[in-house]
Parts: structure tokens; C-alpha cells; sequence
């Protein structure tokens, strides 16, 4: 939910990386924060385990700058990807403003993509969000780890995940490839459903 | 979701109760996080932290902490503490959306801060409830539609298009 702070002169959005474990949310975050000038991104935060596996969330915020008098941040943020942290999940999806659904390309993969694309559409029904709020939340697909042997094609990915034929971007996250164009991606659509959706205000 | 905005007017009634409520209980500072993660305002000292950063452990802080109320077999949670060796911080939750955390050491006590909390809590949640019922109600602008293409045109110059 996008706050728009005329006091502060900010606007925020939040965006959201889902997916199944270990499909590459959180190396998305360390690229995008390993790229980005070091004054157009705040510091990552990631509660993570020992074994570094997103415990709760990272968190990366992004600065755009001031745009029309305002300044512009967009917070990214991961969730843990084991199937056992749903709680943790549904927690960190609150207020969102769009989604990344990162899937794994690698074969063993595609019932845990599958299943955390179920999860995600159960998530947003429980955190409150009406069918037209699902319909109009800006999405886009990634198609993460494209490097690895005898990948799913991505055709059969989109017909799987994404039918509906959302924005959608091949990556190899660990390289850094797709990364930006992801994110740019959501960023613009998010922007869009400012542009076209209503506004509180209060005079 | 929808939009939601805070105008100067919404500020005044929010200034004046984190101002008294700093006064009465010698608080650093306190917070309103949305609970979405985003600092909404600040009153006090708030200088030596990454204040984005609190806001979005905050928000994080207080929604694990409402799932394991839930767990517990509670409805609903309505404070959580932090209880540090040098600062400790005292989290509210106000009209089901927003978080006023209150920061504080050794000159003040939880109980102060706990009592004089619940009070601002209950002026601010009357404030906070009329601005939400506004979500909505208001046409998007000209200005949004061009500050959204100004800021698209922002995002392709940051990621090289």
C-alpha cells in the first residue's frame, strides 16, 4: 500500500520477492545492492540462519531520488522460501504494493514452484486482499537459474505459472543477468497502478 | 491495496500527542510505522539509527509477534517490547495499521512509558481510524498520473534505459 507523505514530501512502495527455497530471491537483492550507487540504496538487512537461508526476510530499500517534489523509495523485500515459514510469509506480504514471483528453472524444481505460486494465491487471500485488489496487483515473473542443465523452457514455465501472461524476465541471478530488467519492470507497473487506482486524502 | 495519504492537516493532531507523550514520560523519541514497514513520521531524537531500517524490523517485530498471540490462542496483540541493555523500545499498534514505537533509557520505565502509550494510543487510533475511512473516496489526480511517468522515467535512467 503506497504512502504517499506530504509532510516528508516521500512516497513509498513496497515490493515483495516470492518463491520456493533456494530459487534465488535473496541473490536477487545482493545484486541489485552490489550494482546500485551506494546513494541509491539503503543498507540490506537480511535475518537470516547460520546457514545463511532467509530466516524472516531481507530487506533492501531503494532511493529513485526526488521526483515532482517528492521523494521516491521502493522497499524490497524477500520472504523465506521453506514451505514451514507460511507465518513468516504472510507477515512480511502485509501493505505490499506489487510482487516478483521468482521461479527455479531447474527441473527438480517445478512442483515447489507449482507450490509456492498456491501458497502465495492463499497468502493474499488471508492477509484481506479482494479478488479485484488480486486482479489489479502489479506481477511479474522471473525465470531464474537459465544456466542450469536441461532448464525447464520457459514456455512450459509460463503456461504452468504464468498464463495470465504477466510481465516475465529469464535471469541468472547469481550473474547478475535479469535482475534490473526485473525490477525495473515491477517498479513501472507499480507506478502505473498509482497512476490508475484512487488515493486517500484528507485535507 | 489502496493508496493512502497524509496531508499537513493529519500531522497537527499526530504532533501534538507524540509531543505530549514524550514530554510526560522523558522518552528519545517516538515512531509511526505503517505496517507495511514505512516510517510514516518521528518526534524526538531519532538521529543515531537507520531509521528505514527500524521501520521495516518494527513492522516485521510486531506482525511475527501478532502471529504468535495467535498461536497462543489470543485474537489480536497489542504491544510488543524490546527490551535492550541501553534503549528499549515499547511498540503499539493503532487502528489495525499503524505502529507507534516509543524509544526509551534509563530515565524513564516501562510502566510510564506502558501507561502514557496506552493513553496517546487511544487519541491516535480516533485520528488514524478517520483517515482510513477516506481510502478511496478521492479520484486519483492529474498530478499522480504525471509524477507516476516522471518516476518511470527515473527508474529507466537508474537501471540503463
Amino acid at each position: 500500500m503506497a504512502l504517499i507523505n506530504h509532510r516528508a514530501r516521500e512516497i513509498h512502495f513496497k515490493i515483495v520477492y516470492y518463491g520456493c527455497g533456494l530459487c534465488g530471491k535473496t541473490t536477487n537483492l545482493k545484486r541489485l545492492h552490489d550494482r546500485l550507487p551506494p546513494e541509491r540504496r539503503g543498507r540490506l538487512v537480511s535475518i537470516a540462519t547460520d546457514h545463511e537461508r532467509t530466516l524472516f526476510f531481507d530487506f533492501l530499500p531503494i532511493d529513485l531520488g526526488e521526483v515532482n517534489g517528492f521523494k521516491t523509495r521502493f522497499h524490497l523485500y524477500t520472504v523465506p522460501g521453506q514451505v514451514y515459514y507460511r507465518l513468516s510469509r504472510r507477515a512480511v506480504l502485509q501493505g505490499l504494493d506489487g510482487l516478483v514471483f521468482v521461479a527455479d528453472s531447474h527441473p527438480a524444481r517445478e512442483d515447489a514452484n507449482m507450490a509456492s505460486l498456491a501458497d502465495l494465491g492463499t497468502q493474499l487471500v488471508t492477509i484481506g486482499l479482494s479478488p479485484d485488489q488480486l486482479r489489479r496487483m502489479p506481477w511479474v515473473f522471473q525465470y531464474n537459474k537459465r544456466d542450469v542443465p536441461a532448464a525447464v523452457p520457459v514456455e512450459r514455465l509460463r503456461l504452468a505459472l504464468n498464463p495470465r501472461g504477466a510481465p516475465e524476465f529469464e535471469s541468472v541471478a547469481s550473474e547478475g543477468r535479469g535482475v534490473s530488467e526485473t525490477l525495473r519492470s515491477i517498479c513501472k507497473a507499480v507506478l502505473a497502478r498509482l497512476a490508475a487506482d484512487p488515493v486517500t486524502a484528507s485535507a | 491495496m489502496p493508496q493512502w495519504t497524509l496531508f499537513e492537516n493529519d500531522f497537527r493532531a499526530i504532533d501534538q500527542v507524540l509531543y505530549e507523550l514524550l514530554e510526560k514520560t522523558n522518552a528519545l523519541s517516538v515512531h509511526l510505522v505503517d505496517r507495511s514497514g514505512q516510517l510514516i513520521t518521528t518526534s524526538g531524537r531519532s538521529s543515531d539509527f537507520d531509521a528505514t531500517a527500524f521501520a521495516s524490523l518494527v513492522a516485521a517485530d510486531f506482525t511475527a509477534n501478532a502471529e504468535l498471540s495467535q498461536l497462543m490462542g489470543d485474537a489480536s496483540i497489542d504491544a510488543v517490547v524490546n527490551e535492550g541493555k541501553s534503549r528499549s523500545v515499547y511498540s503499539r499498534m493503532l487502528a489495525d495499521r499503524v505502529i507507534m514505537c516509543t524509544v526509551f533509557d534509563r530515565r524513564s520505565t516501562l510502566g510510564l512509558v506502558r501507561l502514557r502509550a496506552s493513553r496517546a494510543a487511544v487519541e491516535l487510533d480516533g485520528v488514524f481510524r478517520k483517515l482510513f475511512e477516506k481510502v478511496g473516496m478521492v479520484e486519483t489526480g492529474r498530478g499522480t498520473s504525471e509524477y507516476a511517468a516522471a518516476a518511470g522515467r527515473e527508474v529507466d535512467a537508474l537501471f540503463g534505459e
